[in-house]
């Protein structure tokens, strides 16, 4: 069976909240270059470490990861205007 | 020139290290059956401290042996996936390899050395490395 590719925003969410990369692996249990790995998205995350992930950022898993490319955050925010006006 | 960011490098070194074990295995079983006669017993022990070296290089120093020696519940989930996809790809190879030995003594009727045990031996050990050395991007 062919992997698809998940995308996610770990590196985004994780530099946001100014946590290193060793510092997110210890608190989700991996090594640090696994972290790397799911942030390049070289690297699906099995359903339990996605679900630590998203625990970590305080984040339904569906808005840390998806199957489809996320929006980038100048889109996001143009999005979010339009609804105000 | 760094061993853990180059696969070219590190694909060279598990081709050195595997070819130096096979000529050392090889070059004892001739000089087994010549009698030790001439200067066979200098290519025996050089093809053997160079295989001892590119394996020093390849696996020792890049951090791979102590990779691969951890305990399981010391791995995490990407690199049990790595380590397994490794071991399966290395059962393979070694179970070609030995069949390919015996066939070869057995046609021939010779007894195999102590040597060519050992060097089965060594290899089963280092088959699951190497596939990792030769795979992976990066080896941390």
């Amino acid at each position: 069976m062919e992997n698809r590719r998940i995308y996610n925003r770990i590196a985004l969410l994780r530099k946001e909240k100014n946590i290193s990369r060793k510092e997110l692996a210890d608190k989700i249990g991996v090594n640090f270059q696994t972290v790397g790995y799911l942030e390049r998205e070289e690297y699906n995350p099995s359903l339990d470490l996605a679900f630590r992930i998203a625990e970590i950022f305080e984040l339904p898993v569906d808005v840390v990861f998806s199957t489809k490319p996320f929006k980038p955050l100048s889109e996001l925010l143009k999005d979010a205007n339009r609804g105000e006006k | 020139m760094n061993l853990k960011k180059s696969r070219v490098l590190r694909r060279l070194g598990v081709t050195f290290t595997i070819t130096g074990l096979l000529l050392f295995a090889f070059l004892f079983e001739v000089g087994r059956y010549s009698r030790w006669t001439g200067s066979i017993i200098i290519p025996v022990v050089v093809s053997f401290l160079l295989s001892f070296l590119f394996f020093y290089f390849t696996y020792v120093n890049t951090g791979l042996w102590g990779f691969s020696h951890k305990k399981l519940e010391e791995y995490d989930e990407r690199e049990l996936v790595i380590v397994s996809s490794a071991a399966r790809v290395a059962y393979v190879l070694f179970t070609i390899t030995v069949l390919l030995v015996i066939l070869v003594y057995a046609a021939w009727e010779i007894r195999m050395s102590m040597i060519v045990v050992f060097v089965l031996g060594v290899l089963a050990h280092l088959l699951p490395q190497s596939v990792i050395a030769w795979q992976e991007k990066k080896i941390y």
